[in-house]
């Protein structure tokens, strides 16, 4: 009987990972890398205090939460299995700790910056 | 029984042998830069929770070249990511039946497309 | 076949393991018509100009899944592919990629025959049904869940175009996890519980990163990579639900 693997975990961080990295991100790197800097979105949008009441709300703290936490597992699950594709065969081990441990590390800095914004 | 004095082919730069497998590692590829985004999102995130000074210090970065260039190619491979999520998706989709038929695979996908364009301008009206 | 005057080139990987340590290829001009298929070519060669090329093929129609090869780096089955298609272009005619090559154009298949065994290609039932019981009855919309993906003719073509395989030769791969689907779907059998461990293990569903390229080579339209990565969601879901169920896993 072969043995069951543990990818179900991750590819369900992956699976989601990748629907909100493909819903929002786009438009999200639209505001922050070209609309906002190039003036095309008033200078107000990005303001400190909107920012910060939007990222210290619950649902802000939350939705920031879940595209962060959620891209940094999607692209690590994906990485990994890169090497694989790119012939790296022996130590994969250890790029699979060092791979999924960033996107907990990650996950973990997120949620401490969004408790800080939501205690502050 | 397995033949004898067989040539095993190999598989060193595969992916450059078919444009088709190309295609498939630059969208692997395509999840650097959107980890890339997630470390700059979580960059600004640090920076507003330590206050109007630091978060400053991102909207600099923000408005650099460095910065620009840097999203620019960001936003190409979070353009592929999406198309090419959307065009696999039906083939992670159990089959839903509408009557008698199958939902058919286009159906899935361009209403995965529609959905991401619906979510894309809530953000952008939002963020006005 | 008649002779309208044309001819292509065609390079062919060589390989005759006694006195080669390592495949070259020949270059070959051959006459050709408007349906002129690869597969024809290959036997012209055969016949007028190199008696050893060696190569595997039957019906020559696109039914026994036998001829299948890599055209210009495609996998195809010869007598579907037409050299009209590629004339004035050179063609090039190899071996199909991830099997190791016992001979010429011809590749060893046992890993796959292997594998075709081990998740049990055929109807299982809990207890056999006897004939004079009479026959079974599957209604048409139950012979829909599992219909494309008997029409498999066991061709390869998906096994040369999935570089996981090519990675990982323990990769059970699109087309024999595709028949796997086909047999658990199929409303007369019940041995789906025989096969799901080979699904849920590392060279089962889990070495597949859906370049679906399988997809788009097979020639009956089976869509491996839908029968691969809708069984990811049924293993991801019998792994967190496995512990709620009182028979266990399936």
């Amino acid at each position: 009987m072969p043995k069951r693997s543990n990818e179900p975990i991750f590819w369900s961080l992956f699976g989601a990972g990748g629907v909100v990295a493909a819903m929002v991100l786009p438009a999200l790197v639209l505001i922050t890398g070209l609309a906002w800097p190039l003036g095309l979105l008033p200078e107000a949008a990005l303001a400190y205090p909107r920012i910060s009441e939007f990222a210290g709300s619950l649902i802000g703290g939350l939705a920031l939460f879940v595209v962060i936490s959620l891209t940094c597992w999607h692209a690590a699950h994906r990485i990994f299995h890169s090497l694989h594709d790119f012939g790296v065969h022996r130590g994969l081990g250890v790029w699979k700790v060092i791979c999924y441990g960033a996107a907990l590390v990650g996950t973990l800095w997120t949620a401490i910056q969004v408790l800080r914004l939501l205690f502050a | 029984m397995a033949a004898r004095n067989t040539y095993v082919r190999p598989m060193a730069g595969w992916y450059r042998r078919n444009p088709r497998f190309t295609a498939y590692m630059l969208r692997e590829g395509s999840a650097v830069f959107l980890a890339l985004y997630a470390l700059i999102l979580l960059w600004g995130l640090t920076a507003l929770a330590g206050g109007a000074e630091s978060y400053q210090g991102w909207l600099d970065f923000l408005s650099s070249p460095l910065s620009v260039l840097l999203h620019l190619l960001i936003l190409a491979a979070a353009g592929y990511h999406t198309y090419t999520w959307f065009q696999v998706a039906p083939k992670a989709t159990p089959p839903l039946a509408l009557g008698s038929r199958r939902l058919p695979d286009q159906a899935i996908i361009m209403g995965g497309y529609a959905s991401f364009a619906l979510v894309s301008l809530v953000i952008l009206i939002v963020a006005w | 076949m008649s002779d309208s005057g044309q001819e292509i080139e065609i390079e062919v990987l060589r390989y005759h393991p006694e006195h080669d340590k390592q495949p070259r290829y020949q270059t070959f001009r051959v006459p050709f018509a408007h349906d002129t298929s690869v597969l024809q070519g290959l036997q012209y060669i055969k016949d007028h100009l190199d008696g050893s090329l060696t190569f595997r093929w039957s019906c020559r129609m696109a039914i026994c899944g036998s001829c299948g090869k890599m055209v210009n780096g495609e996998p195809k089955l010869s007598c579907h592919t037409f050299l009209r298609d590629y004339h004035p272009g050179k063609l090039r005619v190899e071996p199909l990629s991830h099997f190791p090559i016992v001979r010429d154009l011809v590749v060893d298949q046992t890993d796959f025959l292997e594998k075709l065994e081990a998740i049990k290609p055929y109807i299982i039932r809990k207890r056999e049904k006897p004939v004079s019981a009479g026959v079974y009855h599957q209604r048409p919309n139950e012979l829909a869940r599992y219909q494309q993906f008997s029409q498999c003719i066991n061709c390869m073509l998906c096994y040369a175009a999935c570089p996981q395989y090519g990675l990982n030769n323990d990769f059970y791969g699109p087309g024999i996890l595709a028949l796997l689907h086909r047999y658990n779907s199929d409303s007369r059998d019940e041995g789906k519980d025989q096969r799901m461990p080979i699904v849920h293990a590392e060279d089962g569903v889990w070495s597949c990163t859906l370049v679906g390229y399988c997809s788009e080579v097979c020639p009956k339209n089976v869509d491996p990579a839908a029968a691969v990565n809708r069984n990811k969601v049924n293993s991801t879901l019998d792994y967190f639900l496995r512990f709620l169920s009182p028979r266990g896993a399936s």
